[in-house]
């Protein structure tokens, strides 16, 4: 998956366009995916409730508002804010919104001080850090 | 598109009509991304339709007299002076109406691309696929079609999910997922791709009088068969349409509704589209397409309600799920079973990942299904059948323990003995695994005193000939492959006991004929032992020159088959020690590291 570094975000817009806009398309998009980004496939296999909600957390989050925010969501995610402030040594300001995706990143198998470095070289690019993430750390 | 050629290089072996294992590795895997993709998918339309504003908007454009009836049955359900059957009653003429009022408004374009299932080959060779037009949504562009009224057979589905949602009926979206069928060994149609191409460049030439574009011999001559080929070709009727439509595509719903109604506890399902019909499951869904269909199977139901919750529902919409959907599907194995869960799991939204009372309800109906479908009505169902097996389909290391029939089926055909007649079933539950006593060892058991072994298996275990069946191999228990110490004699669990670790006398560690200590199980450890997992500890044991032995954890069977080598990992010392050793662990490894830096340097 050298392509994919350069392109930012692009497999995962990629898996999103067939969810979202061209499931008519999945199967051949699919297998193009599985051939050049094997880690996809594998990733598939291996932790599918953390990787189809980390898809799929945009919709939700949209249903989610609709529906009235669950209050349990925002207190885990602070919790783990100060959590995050105490034990560490370098100052981040993160927001709310960034640890969300920080901890979204982290429940797809990588280690929370990885996905931080990584997710603040990318830009705070969600989407760049997981395929980063993946490319290059993915066990 | 450009297709990449990603499969394993194929060799083209005419004779065989299965598929190599490359082949059936690559379906299994595109199978599992597919379900990904489509419980995804479920997840982002059912968002799309519980759009606040989207169903404003809808519910704008819903007729006064069917408003007005919503509100009379809204008045009817509070009453306390009728029946519930009447409720019921009046909520299915509401739906109805509904439908009704959905189906008239609606154009389904035909023109559009929908969800259905496609084959191997067709997958392999993508210019097969009937062509449409190419459609990529947006939430803005589906918004649209569903307030303009058009749209392909799916939407139009999922666009009357919405309807009832924004009349605040607890409305579930349903789809049924039309994964390409990994348990399908039949090798590619080559022929296909290759008569395909030859009919393309013959139109080129010469049109031909049919029109459309892959139509192979059979199908044109099946055409000329049937009264079809008399009627004027350009002019098509509107069911000659269909038809077609049907032929391609499936003459079955891939998305439908499924209404909860409080009065009844019970879940009421419409397809407002393909086959325009409310019913209330009780048995077999009018919904279910044959096993062999080609287009749609009803494998993977989803059900996604308005808040999120995502259930496997297929049990309501398979009558024989036991005894051939579930064999179908990827959770047949139990690994894949737990990542279906999981899957599910992911697709959830976390408000509804607990059981709610509607759930509950449902788990029951879905139980009371099982107990209908009862046992299999042909022989063949049996084989890896979840509840009911037949003892000449038992593994070469299971047993029936207690051997209590709950039941039989009379064998057709022709009958020579009145014993053969009757085939007893038993249930599964009363199926034992049984081992070898090594078997036992390696699990941390040991034989009782004056056992006997209760199955004694026959040396070699003929390789099935000339059988090779469209369907592969999968287990409902663990399989056997340590070979190992293999002297044919099986026993069961209950003939075993908890193996304990001979006693350590004088300091000094008892071990096996190898001076090796068997740690198969935690439990394997002589008292006042510790196992040390790090890969220096023999040599810092060494070094220390304290009692200790190799620790056995198991075999590796990837040599040739008869000799197995031993798994060591660490070693089994004396607790007192086990500080030390961790120490002198963690010295070793530094001095290896720097060891390796001056190299480097």
């Amino acid at each position: 998956g050298a392509e994919v570094g350069g392109s930012e975000g692009d497999m995962m817009s990629q898996v999103r366009d067939i969810l979202q806009a061209q499931p008519e398309m999945a199967e051949v998009v699919l297998q193009q995916l599985a051939a050049s980004n094997p880690q996809i496939a594998q990733l598939i296999q291996t932790n599918p409730e953390a990787f189809l909600r980390y898809i799929t957390e945009g919709d939700q989050q949209a249903l989610a508002q609709a529906l009235g925010v669950p209050p349990e969501y925002i207190e885990a995610a602070q919790n783990e804010e100060e959590g995050a402030e105490a034990g560490d040594s370098y100052q981040i300001q993160i927001t709310p919104e960034e640890n969300d995706a920080i901890t979204r990143l982290c429940e797809l198998g990588f280690d929370r001080n990885l996905v931080i470095q990584v997710y603040f070289a990318c830009d705070k690019n969600e989407d760049m850090a997981a395929n980063l993430l993946f490319n290059d750390h993915a066990t | 598109i450009t297709m990449k050629q990603h499969r394993a290089t194929q060799k083209p072996s005419q004779r065989a009509t299965v598929v190599s294992k490359e082949e059936r590795v690559y379906r299994r895997v595109l199978h599992l991304l597919h379900l990904f993709a489509m419980v995804g998918h479920g997840v982002s339309r059912n968002v799309w339709i519980s759009d606040p504003q989207l169903l404003l908007s809808i519910q704008k454009q819903v007729p006064d007299v069917l408003k007005h009836e919503l509100k009379q049955y809204q008045a009817h359900r509070v009453k306390t002076t009728v029946t519930a059957q009447s409720k019921t009653r009046k909520l299915l003429d509401f739906l109805r109406h509904l439908m009704e009022y959905w189906l008239k408004v609606w154009t389904v374009d035909f023109r559009a691309p929908v969800l259905y299932k496609k084959t191997w080959t067709e997958l392999k060779y993508p210019q097969l696929l009937h062509p449409s037009k190419t459609q990529k949504l947006t939430k803005q562009k589906f918004r649209n079609m569903i307030l303009t009224h058009t749209g392909s057979r799916d939407i139009a589905a999922q666009g009357f999910v919405a309807l009832l949602r924004s009349l605040n009926l607890p409305a579930r979206l349903v789809f049924s997922i039309q994964s390409p069928d990994f348990t399908n060994m039949k090798k590619c149609d080559e022929k296909a791709a290759k008569n395909h191409e030859a009919d393309n460049s013959k139109e080129v030439l010469k049109p031909s009088p049919i029109k459309g574009k892959g139509k192979s011999v059979d199908r044109i001559l099946a055409r000329l068969r049937s009264k079809k080929a008399y009627k004027n070709t350009s002019v098509k009727t509107q069911d000659e349409h269909d038809d077609e439509y049907g032929e391609r595509y499936g003459s079955w719903p891939v998305f439908w509704v499924e209404v909860w109604d409080k009065d009844s506890k019970k879940y009421i399902t419409i397809d407002p589209i393909v086959k325009k019909f409310i019913e209330v499951v009780s048995w077999k869904s009018k919904l279910e397409p044959p096993m062999n269909c080609v287009r749609n199977n009803a494998w993977y139901v989803i059900g996604y309600d308005r808040v999120g919750g995502v259930r496997d529902i297929t049990r309501r919409y398979a009558k024989e799920y036991n005894a051939k959907v579930r064999k179908k599907r990827i959770t047949r194995e139990v690994k894949w079973e737990a990542w279906w869960t999981l899957l599910l799991r992911g697709a959830c939204s976390r408000k509804r990942l607990k059981d709610n009372r509607v759930d509950k309800f449902e788990k029951i109906e879905f139980e009371e299904l099982e107990l209908k479908e009862g046992m299999p009505a042909n022989i063949s169902d049996f084989k890896g059948h979840p509840v009911y097996v037949l003892e000449r389909d038992l593994k070469f290391n299971e047993i029936l323990m207690p051997k209590i029939s709950c039941g039989g089926i009379s064998k057709k055909g022709k009958i020579t003995n009145n014993a053969d007649k009757f085939i007893p079933v038993y249930k599964r539950s009363n199926v034992h695994i049984v081992r070898t006593a090594r078997g036992w060892f390696m699990r941390g058991r040991v034989l009782k005193m004056g056992e006997r072994p209760v199955k004694i298996r026959e040396k070699k275990v003929k390789k099935r000939k000339g059988k090779k069946g469209t369907e592969d191999e999968f287990q409902l228990s663990d399989e056997e492959n340590e070979e190992d110490g293999d002297d044919g004699r099986l026993y069961a669990e209950s003939q075993t006991e908890k193996y304990a670790p001979p006693p350590v006398v004088n300091g000094i560690i008892p071990k096996n004929a190898f001076k090796n200590v068997d740690v198969y199980q935690p439990w394997m450890i002589p008292d006042g032992c510790v196992h040390v997992k790090n890969k220096l500890a023999e040599k810092a044991a060494r070094l220390m020159e304290i009692e200790y032995a190799p620790a056995v954890i198991g075999f590796d069977f990837t040599g040739t088959r008869r000799d197995a080598s031993a798994k060591i990992e660490g070693i089994v010392t004396l607790k007192e020690y086990e500080e030390a050793v961790k120490l002198i662990c963690e010295g070793l490894s530094e001095m290896e590291e720097e060891e390796r830096r001056m190299h480097e340097d």
